[in-house]
């Protein structure tokens, strides 16, 4: 769930059709505290290509919510990093199922996963235990062999 | 595939205290030597190029960025061979121009130092081809140390190809306990300040069914099996005592942080031959928690382990 950061001088809202409840209450809050906000909800990919330049014209102390499917936060995410919002300036609920990859140890294939904790590797048949050691640099988690 | 040492020269891991927890156990290394050659050194030298040979894209990762640290690297290393063991090594250097033999492989390459063109590999691929050692390149930047280079044939069961890239917490993340106390912190601000000309080093160990050097993550199906054929009969011989002597070097030009790894083996009927070890790893390993059993993989026969400890100690 999303929480409200006090003492931000402007929030960002972005959401898809799905995300839009999610922020509802924060808007609210917003409004009674007189913060500045931007709001927008994107109905279609192609709607979101001028947030690259959006974000790069904001200032300090702005902050990012961000609210919808999983490759919509991903996409817009990675758009704010790129225009350096780090982690710090931003939060984001995903809605519906989250698919994460999952490298397996053995082979160094890439599995599709949401939330199993078991899965049989699709590239070489090991089974797979799905853990949360994660790579930035993979954007996948790690699945482990474990002795039967 | 045996590479066990003589009990004389094995490098004992514990401290004078009964009891083991993750720690820094870290201390000054006197004398400043990063690396040590063995009586396995041909056997282990094949071992690790095989490897190289074979899978690569497992023993061998860098960013680009790391070029100048892997350089300070090759420097640090093929210098040490040469000062510490000149009967195995020589090394020629004039200016830039640099020739090293291995007088123990027959191998001798002529090099512009700095110049990668002059390498037929990086230079940190090239210096970890003549060592024991794995070798760990950490790069400092943003108050934080990331594992962007390594040439890593014996990993104790881990993946260099999944952690490259990672923060020191990253990397650590999956062994329990390790975050408590902000260990993990007091740790990462430690080596962070290490100040190039003192090193440091310390020693890790566990236990493995088996004498493989290369448990890699990625052949744990392989060998993890062998947990499950520990037996009272079998015991004394198949169970190891691995030991790594863990060594931090700071890179003054670069700011990195080598980090190199030598691990060793030694069954268990051989270690406890010397009557105070046997004496304080029975008392170590009883009281051993449950969670760092389980991460360092021994629980699966540590009861078979503890009761041929005591049969010795009722010996002796």
């Amino acid at each position: 769930m999303f929480s409200y950061m006090e003492g931000k001088r402007k929030f960002l809202f972005c959401m898809d059709s799905e995300g839009v409840r999610n922020l509802n209450f924060l808007v609210c809050q917003a409004l009674n505290e007189n913060v500045l906000f931007d709001f927008h909800i994107f109905q279609e990919e192609s709607e979101e290509s001028f947030v690259n330049n959006w974000f790069s014209k904001q200032k300090m102390g702005a902050y990012l919510y961000i609210s919808g499917k999983e490759d919509f936060v991903k996409r817009i995410k990675d758009k704010a990093i790129m225009a350096g919002f780090t982690e710090h300036d931003m939060q984001s609920l995903i809605n519906g199922p989250v698919n994460k990859k999952l490298i397996c140890c053995t082979c160094h294939g890439v599995n599709e996963v949401s939330d199993q904790t078991h899965v049989v590797c699709v590239h070489c048949g090991q089974e797979l235990e799905v853990s949360d050691h994660y790579s930035r640099r993979l954007d996948a988690y790690l699945g482990y062999v474990t002795i039967k | 595939m045996v590479s066990v040492e003589d009990i004389g020269s094995f490098p004992y891991p514990f401290g004078e205290h009964d009891v083991y927890r993750y720690s820094n156990n870290a201390i000054p290394l006197n004398p400043p030597i990063a690396i040590e050659v063995t009586e396995s050194y041909i056997e282990e030298m094949n071992m690790k190029r095989e490897l190289l040979k074979k899978h690569h894209e497992r023993c061998y990762h860098s960013e680009s960025h790391t070029m100048d640290a892997q350089w300070e690297t090759l420097d640090l290393i093929l210098h040490q061979l040469a000062e510490y063991y000149p009967e195995n090594f020589k090394l020629i250097t004039n200016d830039d121009h640099w020739i090293f033999t291995n007088l123990q492989t027959g191998e001798k390459q002529s090099f512009t130092f700095g110049d990668h063109e002059t390498l037929d590999m990086e230079p940190l691929d090239f210096a970890g081809r003549h060592v024991q050692e794995d070798l760990i390149l950490m790069m400092q930047r943003d108050g934080d140390l990331f594992l962007d280079a390594a040439q890593l044939c014996f990993p104790a069961n881990w993946s260099l190809f999944f952690d490259a890239g990672m923060s020191f917490k990253e990397i650590h993340k999956p062994i329990p306990g390790f975050q408590s106390e902000s260990l993990d912190d007091r740790i990462l601000q430690f080596l962070m300040r290490i100040e190039a000309g003192n090193p440091w080093w310390r020693k890790n160990w566990s236990l493995m069914a088996g004498n493989r050097l290369d448990t890699s993550l990625e052949t744990f199906a392989e060998w993890g099996q062998a947990r499950k054929k520990v037996t009272n009969e079998n015991v004394g011989e198949f169970v190891h005592l691995r030991v790594e002597v863990q060594k931090l070097f700071r890179l003054p030009k670069s700011n990195g942080i080598l980090f190199t790894i030598h691990s060793h083996m030694i069954p268990l009927e051989k270690f406890i031959q010397h009557t105070p070890w046997l004496e304080q790893f029975s008392a170590i390993l009883h009281e051993l928690p449950e969670f760092i059993a389980d991460y360092k993989g021994i629980s699966m026969y540590c009861e078979v382990v503890l009761e041929y400890l005591e049969k010795e100690l009722e010996k002796r």
